[in-house]
């Protein structure tokens, strides 16, 4: 075992865990936020990234013990205010979810770009979609949510 | 599933890190982005008793650079990220887009793409096909081996289990212009079949390295007509789901004719 100390939405988590501890059984089952869904556990489906130190990584290919010292943001950081994230909003607004089990991935892929947001182009959020697998809603109102967040226009429209 | 039981290093130098794999052997597996290992750990498709973690290392081993003479040297630890955002190089910012997600991207580094050895790994035909070296260092000495030297089969090389590949080099020969290609089913995905193809200042010689079309990625080099036959002809692809072998292998006709048209190419 191993203690392993880092940071989860600036609070401080401490956990003795045995080095082949995932981050994302990490912030379940210690830090106790389970809004990070695992669905394949080897990167495919996109719907355990989280933020680490400000980066969006897949905490199913993270170990607990690799994320020492570092700050990791999860879904729960969004609204945290008790008010919703324009992006959570967004998705709220346009039926860009149904059952929710993508969508705190898709959030924290976006919720990378979000500060760059009005010089981030069309292109380069899609491409961060297309890293994440919804078996639910055909990815449309998604796709809206997102154009309406980040002021792209409608589908078709340059940008 | 989850990784079995292992021990976990994260030494603070690259010589630590090269004593300690000198002492474990094929105990042991570096662990760079972790893109490709730790699903392997999830699959249960690896085993290693110890991992040797390099992110601790990123002063030593991280960031891209020009080197004297028109080449490009990748530290064992930049990110693809961070190297497709450099710029320094076109096709190589074009064929990292090819690479999986952007938060996948964020950690794998191409040093450790290039050492997992995938035979449909944008990033071995890009090495092959611009003459691309790694830089190995044990503590029985440092080499530095070509990349189409190093692949012997899918995820399969010459590198020793006490190696650690400290940098790849790029010296894509002078005056050349290159392309990327490929068909995937999906954006992200790996591809049926791919190429990088450039062509020489003149348009007469070319080469085409291929990737997802054999055991390995692979290099044809010559006289630009007659280079997209000879690309087929090596083609040895093993038909999946996604694509039966006759199908990839006309992929590998297509991406390469195209590539070299959108080069110039007169006669392919
Ligand atoms: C969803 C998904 C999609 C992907 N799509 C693609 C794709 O389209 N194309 C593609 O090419 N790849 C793809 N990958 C793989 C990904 O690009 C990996 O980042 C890359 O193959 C490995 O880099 P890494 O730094 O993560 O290496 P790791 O996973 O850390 O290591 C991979 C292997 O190389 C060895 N290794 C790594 N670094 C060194 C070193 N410095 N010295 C010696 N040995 C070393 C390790 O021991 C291990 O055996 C995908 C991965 C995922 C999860
Ligand atoms: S659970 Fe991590 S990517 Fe699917
Ligand atoms: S809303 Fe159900 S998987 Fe996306």
């Amino acid at each position: 075992m191993r203690e392993v100390r880092l940071s989860v939405n600036g609070r401080s988590v401490a956990a003795a865990v045995e080095p082949r501890t995932t981050l994302a059984d990490f912030v379940r089952e210690r830090a106790l936020l389970t809004g990070t869904h695992l669905g394949c556990e080897h990167g495919v489906c996109g719907a355990c990234t989280v933020l680490l130190d400000g980066v969006a990584v897949r905490s199913c290919l993270l170990l607990a013990v690799q994320a020492e010292g570092s700050e990791v943001t999860t879904v729960e950081a969004l609204a945290a205010g008790g008010e919703l994230h324009p992006l959570q909003d967004a998705l709220h607004r346009h039926h860009g979810l149904q059952c929710g089990f993508c969508t705190a991935g898709i959030l924290m892929s976006l919720a990378e770009l979000w500060p760059r947001r009005g010089e981030v182009t069309r292109e380069e959020i899609m491409d961060c979609l297309g890293g994440h697998l919804c078996r639910c809603t055909g990815y449309v109102g998604i796709v809206r949510a997102v154009e309406d967040a980040f002021g792209l226009g409608a589908a078709g429209a340059a940008g | 599933m989850k990784p079995p039981p292992l021990e976990h290093v994260a030494p603070a130098s690259v010589e630590e890190a090269v004593a300690l794999l000198g002492e474990a052997g094929d105990e042991a597996k570096v662990l760079a982005g972790g893109q490709s290992l730790m699903p392997l750990l999830a699959f249960r498709l690896a085993r290693p008793g110890l991992l040797v973690d390099l992110n601790r290392l990123g002063t030593e081993l991280g960031g891209v650079r020009r080197e004297d003479g028109g080449g490009l040297r990748v530290g064992a630890l930049a990110r693809q990220r961070e190297v497709e955002r450099a710029g320094l190089l076109g096709v190589l910012g074009e064929a990292l887009g090819m690479v999986g997600h952007p938060a996948i991207r964020n950690r794998g580094t191409v040093v450790g793409s290039v050492c997992h050895a995938d035979p449909a790994a944008e990033m071995c035909a890009l090495a092959i096909a611009l003459d691309g070296s790694l830089e190995l260092r044990s503590v029985r000495g440092t080499r530095e081996v070509a990349v189409d030297d190093l692949l012997t089969g899918p995820f399969t090389t010459t590198v020793e289990p006490d190696e650690l590949a400290v940098a790849l080099r790029l010296r894509p020969p002078e005056g050349w212009r290159w392309r990327v290609l490929e068909v995937a089913r999906r954006a992200g995905d790996f591809a049926l079949a791919g190429v990088v193809a450039g062509l020489d200042a003149t348009g007469e010689r070319g080469r085409v390295a291929v990737f997802g079309a054999g055991p390995r990625t692979y290099r044809v080099e010559g006289a630009a007509a007659g280079l997209v036959d000879r690309a087929v002809d090596a083609a040895a692809p093993v038909g999946d789901l996604h694509g039966g072998a006759a199908y990839r292998r006309h992929l590998v006709g297509v991406v390469a004719r195209r590539a070299l048209a959108q080069l110039g190419a007169a006669a392919a």
